[in-house]
């Protein structure tokens, strides 16, 4: 899945099964499937045949576009100077939170509502807050948005709880975080989980040389905390403590072993949070980041941009040992006194979010994101592969993907020669731009052929041809019936103009017709916007712009839901 | 709808947000989003003005902070339609006054 295209990427039995269900039209693409199968782990995506068994997997889009533009303003306020600096007292104020007994970090980010833009609390720090106030008034209900607005506005409350329920109503990030799910279909068994699960995590890298070594025989540290060793303290309370033990357990009970972590540290489920149980391990980590161009690590809020920009989010910081809070904020203040805080690329941002979001995510949907972005950025074609696959957008609402295992099968089959050329073509594609031309076919075709001398460069132009025929034989067979097919599927209005796009569904109750408002097109354009039987508008809306600005733009399309904003879409 | 949904008012921030940003930062935005007019600054925050006073009747913005945000839009509409297309461009955006005031408006109603 794309954040940014939308497109949906499956596995060759998941594309013959969904095929079978969308029926006629999605046929090729399921034939296609097959046939490539052995090379190409290949998802026919066109945004919309596949729509309704996809539910589930845009609605993860969404979240996943949400947290992506709430990261990526956090990042633009930073870089705008509306990011509070960490100062001296910023630095002595978070080691009073880390002091407070609570454990926890707190994120230094400017409050949009709060006039003095103070210091926010934590995610975990939130969820503990409503959690502890939810059990106050012994109240099952979920916890709802509106119920949070009520809370963060109640002036009877602790000063705490109103501080979260506000955390929680302006943090996309955290509605994902604290249950997978938007906030306001969580209850307070999804925020005690959450709380548990950090207790968990934190007992856990407290005590991670003894852990990583329980179940070795020759207890010889490997960095490693396998299924093996977290069953062995959690079947040892009278070794390791009832504490430890039932934190491995319930690591265990959730699955959550087995993860790479680096020896001294780990990060939690959510990767917000730097757990560190040995100072110096801390800093020569922090060093190493510092010194490693382009490095980034995963939820550690640590940005290290290609042209050498430095960045340091001072967040999320948390050791139950208080000697390695102070180490850690030290080093986190000097590292950010000694950078300037600059706009990092959206790309940093996205592969940072990417692997975060691949740790609360088991299935294959982030490693997916990451094949798109790395091939988007051009950047290297093996730790994409490395890290799933390569997503290729091939325009018009559509993509591929090319998986690990397609590789190992090519590797397999042709030698590692072969996999050389695909991905120096692809590269090469990669850097000229966002999407996967006839001529970039071509010259992917051309390069692997000349290289080995097979007829292999053809048979994968031919492979990816056929799909980009199959998937734009598959948008244009959708038929637009009504405004929900445009709302849950914006890509059907790809290649439409507005003329035919009104004929259907302009007549809609409760829809109006406008003009785009702003801008050099303004009073032009063509805006369907969605208003209550009082007249008040509900942010729904579908609008046209017809090009031709500074670039000489072609049209395009926008639709807005009540949560989320498309791409645009030509 | 009883409620008016929250997420109009994190998209409406957030576009207000950008609107604060250095010419470089938002041409930085349009480029990684793909999106192809300088327009979209634009009608990507005012898709949200509308709703502003059932946001103020909820109570998720003040009055104050609903005034701010509406002279930011104020700034863009007296920039936008016929005879100004030269202000909605990349380059305009690094040197007119215009852009420069929206971004001191815009900063002002983050900021407050």
């Amino acid at each position: 899945v794309s954040s940014d295209t939308g497109f949906v990427g499956l596995d060759p039995d998941l594309a013959r099964d969904l095929a079978r269900e969308a029926g006629a039209e999605a046929d090729t693409a399921g034939h296609i499937a097959s046939e490539v199968a052995g090379i190409l782990s290949v998802a026919e995506v066109a945004d919309n045949g596949f729509a309704t068994m996809c539910g589930e997997v845009r609605e993860e889009l969404g979240l996943l576009r949400n947290l992506l533009e709430a990261k990526a303003t956090e990042i633009e306020l930073a870089a705008s100077g509306v990011y509070i600096p960490m100062t001296a007292a910023a630095s002595a104020a978070l080691w009073e939170s880390l002091s407070d007994g609570t454990g926890e970090g707190v994120d230094f980010a400017a409050d949009l509502n709060d006039e003095d833009a103070t210091v926010t609390m934590s995610s975990t720090v939130a969820a503990t807050a409503l959690a502890t106030y939810l059990g106050w008034l012994g109240d099952d209900d979920p916890v709802d948005i509106y119920k949070l607005n009520e809370i963060a506005g109640n002036e009877d409350l602790p000063p705490e709880v109103r501080a979260a329920a506000q955390y929680f109503l302006l943090d996309d990030e955290v509605r994902m975080t604290v249950s997978s799910k938007p906030l306001w279909n969580a209850t307070r068994e999804d925020l005690e989980g959450f709380v548990a699960s950090n207790a968990a995590f934190a007992v856990a890298a407290h005590n991670y040389t003894q852990w990583e070594i329980a179940a070795d025989d020759d207890r010889t540290p490997d960095g490693e905390m396998s299924p093996d060793d977290l069953e062995e303290v959690a079947n040892n309370p009278g070794r390791y403590g009832q504490d430890q033990s039932d934190a491995a357990q319930w690591l265990i009970d959730h699955g959550y072993y087995g993860w790479e972590q680096p020896a001294g540290l780990t990060w939690e489920l959510y990767s917000r949070r730097i757990f560190a149980d040995d100072p110096e391990l801390a800093a020569d980590w922090l060093r190493q980041a510092t010194q490693e161009p382009a490095k980034y690590v995963a939820g550690a809020t640590w940005y290290d941009t290609q042209g050498g920009r430095e960045w340091v989010n001072a967040a999320v910081i948390s050791s139950p040992d208080p000697a390695a809070q102070a180490e850690i904020v030290v080093g986190f203040a000097s590292i950010y006194q000694a950078t300037q805080p600059e706009p990092v690329g959206p790309l940093t941002i996205l592969h940072e979010l990417l692997d975060w979001v691949s740790f609360v995510d088991p299935t294959q949907l982030a490693d997916a994101l990451n094949a798109g972005i790395y091939w988007v950025e051009g950047d290297s074609v093996n730790a994409a592969i490395s890290a799933g696959g390569i997503l290729l957008p091939l325009g018009g609402g559509k993509a591929i993907r090319i998986t690990r295992e397609a590789f190992e099968g090519l590797a397999a089959r042709h030698g590692d020669e072969a996999v050389d050329a695909l991905e120096r073509a692809l590269k090469e594609a990669a850097e000229s731009g966002g999407e996967l031309t006839d001529e970039m076919i071509e010259q992917i075709v051309k390069d692997v052929g000349d290289q080995f001398g097979t007829t292999f460069g053809d048979e994968v132009g031919g492979i990816l041809d056929d799909l980009r025929r199959a998937a734009d034989d598959t948008v244009s067979a959708i038929e637009i019936e009504s405004i929900d097919d445009v709302i849950a599927n914006p890509h059907v209005l790809s290649g439409r103009n507005p003329a035919e796009v009104a004929e259907v569904i302009g007549d809609t109750p409760g829809w109006r017709t406008e003009t785009l408002g702003r801008g050099s097109h303004q009073g032009q354009g063509w805006v369907l916007r969605e208003y209550t039987p009082d007249g008040q508008p509900t942010g729904r809306m579908i609008r046209w712009h017809p090009g031709g600005g500074h670039h000489g733009a072609d049209p395009y399309w926008r639709v807005t839901d009540f949560n989320t904003r498309s791409e645009p879409i030509r | 709808m009883t409620h008016p949904p929250i997420g109009q008012l994190v998209m409406l921030v957030k576009a207000l947000s950008r609107l604060t940003l250095p010419a470089e930062a938002q041409v930085q935005y349009l480029r990684a989003h793909d999106l192809p007019e300088v327009d979209e600054l634009a009608l990507e925050f005012s898709e949200g003005v509308p709703l502003i006073r059932q946001f103020v009747d909820e109570g998720w913005l003040s009055t104050a902070e609903a005034d701010a945000i509406v002279a930011v839009d104020a700034a863009l509409e007296r920039m936008s339609g016929e005879g100004h297309e030269a202000l909605w461009t990349e380059s305009a955006l690094h040197v007119a006054p215009e852009w420069d005031e929206v971004r001191r408006l815009a900063r002002q109603a983050v900021l407050g």
